[in-house]
């Protein structure tokens, strides 16, 4: 389990983190999302132990994370800005991260072959940004690792290779039990991979829920009333309204049956939950915060 | 549970050999070429018919020399490779991602820098040994000398390299802070005392650096040399002449050791030092100048404090101080430039931190503190609180003093003072200049002021006409402290007062063992450790000959033809004899003034021999010079010849040499 208790980082005085808090359970595929600027890249680096928190705790399975070894080896990264040697090819890095990773299965390495059609003895400088992710997931995946933490992992793979790569974690986290956190700004490709999310904005975790508690939790209703201007109940949390003529589009907080029954009494002409999208959900609850949500995710 | 620690990765090292393995090509190569291969080439051409010891007191010499010296320079050259990574934040946080505690990548790192380099100079030590050895000059003490020549500067030089790389986000910046530091002391006591020259009258000014031990390379070029003892071979040539040569095959013993070993130990030092800093580096300061957080305001203040001292007396020379003497200087001035310079120097080390032009609003009051810290300095300086200028040591507490008088106008003498008698004239004469203070720095000003207007075109009057005015260069060192004043003027109508400059400089010079010296030494100073030494004084002094050359003119000044011819020992000693006769009878000048000065125009020198008493396996102890005659020192005297001294005259004479004679100094 991945346990992040009240973490800060300062950079030159700007509070990078500001008390975060994560837990993520172990199995997990845990998708940490936010705007840009959150602090979603800074915690991963804690987690990986390049980092050192100013405050707080940072823990894999009860113990510390940085300079710790023994937790590092069962913990494989893919970064945004992957680093590879300048001249290296696939293989290089291959023998590099098997000198780190004693469970590195040459095996696992053999079997994927088939899956990443990539040169392994071509420098990686001289790989297209998709190519060079594709080798990093399959040095990753090779390091037999029981925590997988990524940062953006599959920006600049093509849909059949992010499917490809899903389908691989997938696997891993069923029949190997590996916890995955994945951070990324693709919100629908979250929404189906992941069982938690968390979400991130000035250095804090927002809200932290399983993926069915958060859907569970937010509700969205088109409804049409006889006046077109019935005021709705004051004790309901009402985070976003728009109208199009009668339609009024609501998205509340809260048990969907809660709050159907409560809106039935109001009598309207008609009535409908409508499903909300992971992306609907962060928007909506960075709306809260005062976040500028068009800005980013327009 | 935490791992244990553990200083070495086998992945990380030999990654790092794939990765700059055309840099320890490059070192290999080049001791190659500077070993072994010069000891074929050179053995073959050169050294064929030299004797094994030579040739091993050659070999041994030019790895003592080359192995500091390159050292130097590649040591900064594997730090930036083997840590390169430290100024990529890409490659930071890679490697800091990876199953290593930070000592176990440091160390790695450092060996993986390190090991080359040794490996290196092994087999090139190793190979040259074999090629010396082909041709009979094997010696197991020398070979071990030159690794040891060679790994110690290593050890240090890489270690002081590495310490600098983990102090630094940029690459750029390690080597500059690598050669900043390595000069750091000897330079801002270089500027420390130029500033304190501008301020105090009689301040030595810019003599030869004392603090040599903190600018490593310097420290070295000065102390490491190879010495060995020597014999005499004759070699009877078919002409039936003899060559004597001086062949030396005595122990070669490497000197300046004890410095190698102390630097290489300040160098494991260093590492474990630069150990500490790394674990306390955090990843995110990667790109940064200055990577460590207690480490910046040091560099802020640093950079403000030198450009001040550098910058902000250039700037004061070329405003305000060009045609002024030590002593003499414009207070307002001085405070203006380092002001001005360490403003400067503060705001270019805070935009080298904080990677931005945008400074100037949120550093005014670091900047503010600097300029006040500035101009306190210079108030302070400019009072003098240390007494310096006033203070003239208790002759009785003095144990030897070193003076010179130099001048273009008038008589000039050196000499070595030990007696009390002569002691207390010389603090008499310091004394009288000391008192003099004012009027010495308002003569110097209107001399100047004269040079410049002279230099302009302008009308100007010459200072002080009319006055027989001698201007000199005087200098007392009193054991440690010294005290020179760049310009000294006596006034000959102040002969009579016996308190004036003019008459304590002539008591001086008119002290007994002063004026033996004022005639021999007046020459080249060619041992600067028995230079004014007493001749007297040295132990077991003979001469082994001498050379006269004179230019003779017709008596309508033509110039007709040059004459010179050689001394033998005896004519050498027995010119020696004369002068001592000479100056015991009081038949040389007595004033520093030129008016009773007839003098030769010839160029007489004495060489001479003493016993060499010098431990030169002492700290700070000279090089001894490989020339010599092992257990002797060489000395050449230039004696001057005046008209006075009628027995040294009638000595020549004797010897059929004529001296011609002119008025004055020349």
């Amino acid at each position: 389990m991945i346990e992040v208790k009240d973490l800060v980082k300062t950079f030159d005085g700007f509070r990078a983190l500001d008390g975060a808090n994560v837990a993520v359970p172990q199995g997990a595929i845990y998708g940490l999302v936010g705007p840009n600027g959150a602090g979603k890249t800074t915690l991963l680096r804690h987690l990986t132990g390049v980092y050192r928190q100013d405050a707080g705790t940072v823990e894999i399975d009860g113990q510390g994370v940085w300079e710790n070894p023994n937790v590092k080896t069962r913990v494989a990264s893919i970064p945004d800005d992957w680093y590879y040697f300048m001249q290296a090819s696939l293989r290089e890095m291959k023998n590099y991260y098997r000198g780190f990773y004693p469970n590195f299965s040459a095996e696992r390495y053999e079997k994927l072959k088939s899956v990443f059609e990539l040169d392994e003895t071509q420098a990686l400088r001289r790989m297209s940004k998709g190519m060079q992710k594709q080798a990093a997931f399959w040095l990753a995946m090779c390091c037999m690792p029981d925590y997988l933490i990524l940062d953006e992992p599959v920006d600049g793979l093509d849909p059949v290779m992010r499917r490809q790569v899903w389908g691989l974690i997938m696997q891993d986290v069923s029949e190997r039990g590996t916890t995955v956190l994945v951070s990324s700004h693709n919100l629908r490709e979250l929404e189906d991979v992941c069982d938690h999310v968390g979400i991130m904005n000035r250095g804090r975790v927002l809200l932290e829920r399983s993926l069915s508690e958060l859907q569970d939790n937010t509700v969205k209703i088109q409804i049409v009333f006889k006046d077109g201007s019935a005021s709705l109940p004051d004790d309901l949390t009402v985070l976003h309204e728009s109208a199009v003529g009668r339609i009024r589009t609501v998205i509340f907080r809260g048990k969907q049956s809660e709050i159907e029954q409560r809106l039935g009494a109001l009598g309207p002409l008609f009535m409908e939950a409508v499903p909300l999208t992971l992306e609907e959900i962060f928007i909506y609850e960075l709306g809260g915060a005062d976040y500028a949500v068009k800005d980013i995710i327009l | 549970m935490r791992s244990r620690t553990s200083f070495f990765n086998r992945t990380v090292f030999w990654s790092d050999q794939r990765h700059f393995w055309p840099l320890t090509a490059g070192y290999a190569l080049l001791w190659l070429l500077l070993l072994p291969l010069t000891r074929l080439t050179v053995l073959d051409h050169q050294l064929a018919g030299m004797h094994p010891s030579e040739m091993l007191h050659e070999t041994l010499e030019l790895t003592a020399h080359s192995g500091y010296w390159v050292a130097f320079f590649t040591a900064i050259l594997f730090a930036m490779a083997a840590f390169s990574y430290l100024t990529n934040p890409r490659a930071t946080n890679g490697l800091h991602a990876l199953s290593a505690r930070r000592e176990t990548l440091y160390a790695t790192h450092f060996l993986a820098g390190l090991c080359p380099q040794l490996a290196s100079q092994l087999l090139a030590v190793l190979l040259a040994a074999a090629v010396l050895a082909s041709h009979g000059a094997f010696d197991a003490g020398v070979t071990g000398m030159m690794l040891l020549a060679l790994m110690l500067p290593t050890i240090f030089f890489y270690s002081f390299a590495v310490f600098c790389m983990t102090f630094t986000g940029q690459i750029l910046a390690a080597p500059v802070f690598y050669a900043a530091l390595n000069f750091l002391v000897v330079g801002v006591e270089f500027l420390l005392r130029t500033f304190a020259g501008s301020f105090l009258y009689g301040w030595p000014g810019t003599s030869a650096p004392t603090l040599t031990a903190f600018s490593p390379l310097m420290k070295l070029m000065l102390t490491i040399d190879v010495d060995a003892g020597a014999e005499m071979a004759r070699t009877e040539m078919p002409d039936g002449s003899v060559i004597v040569d001086y062949i030396q095959n005595g122990p070669l013993r490497l000197q300046g050791l004890d410095w190698l070993l102390l630097y290489a130990l300040i160098g494991l030092v260093l590492a474990a030092l630069g150990l500490l800093v790394y674990r306390s580096r955090p990843s995110e300061a990667t790109g940064s100048t200055v990577a460590i957080g207690w480490a910046k305001p040091i560099f802020k203040y640093g950079v403000a404090f030198c450009t001040a001292l550098a910058l902000g007396q250039l700037l004061y020379y070329l405003f305000f101080g060009q045609y002024r003497a030590s002593g003499d200087y414009s207070l307002a001035g001085t405070l203006a430039c380092m002001a001005a310079a360490g403003l400067i120097g503060y705001f270019l080390a805070e935009m080298l931190l904080k990677k931005s032009f945008h400074v100037f609003r949120s550093g005014w009051m670091g900047a503010a503190a600097v300029a006040l810290a500035l101009v306190l300095l210079g108030v302070v300086m400019s009072f003098d609180l240390w007494g310096y200028e006033s203070r003239v040591p208790d002759a009785a507490q003095v144990r030897r003093a070193d003076v010179q008088w130099s001048s273009y106008t008038g008589n000039s003498f050196s000499a070595r003072v030990e007696d009390a008698e002569t002691l207390r004239l010389v603090a008499n004469a310091h004394r009288a200049l000391v008192a003099d203070k004012q009027r010495q720095l308002a003569t110097d000003r209107n001399y100047l002021d004269y040079v410049a207007q002279y230099e302009l075109g302008e009308d100007a009057s010459e200072p002080n006409p009319g006055e027989h005015v001698c201007d000199g260069y005087f200098s007392v060192s009193y054991t440690l402290k010294n005290r020179r004043y760049s310009s000294a003027y006596l006034f000959a109508s102040e002969l009579d007062d016996p308190a004036s400059p003019a008459a304590a400089m002539t008591a001086l010079y008119n002290a007994p063992g002063v004026k033996l010296q004022s005639v021999m030494d007046y020459g080249v100073m060619h041992d600067y450790d028995t230079w004014g030494a007493d001749p007297r004084t040295l132990p077991e002094l003979r001469f082994t000959g001498g050379y006269f050359s004179q230019s003779v003119w017709s008596d309508g000044g033509a110039y007709v033809h040059d004459q010179e011819r050689d001394l033998t020992a005896a004519e050498a000693q027995d010119v020696y004899e004369a002068i001592l006769r000479d100056v015991a009878a009081g038949r040389i000048s007595d004033s520093l003034f030129r008016d009773d000065i007839s003098q030769s125009r010839c160029r007489l020198e004495l060489y001479a021999t003493y016993r060499d008493d010098t431990d030169y396996s002492a700290p700070n102890a000279p090089t001894r010079n490989a020339d010599e005659d092992p257990g002797r020192r060489t000395r050449t005297y230039m004696p001057r010849i005046t008209k006075q001294m009628t027995e040294t005259i009638a000595t020549l004479e004797a010897m059929g040499i004529e001296l011609g004679f002119q008025d004055g100094n020349f």
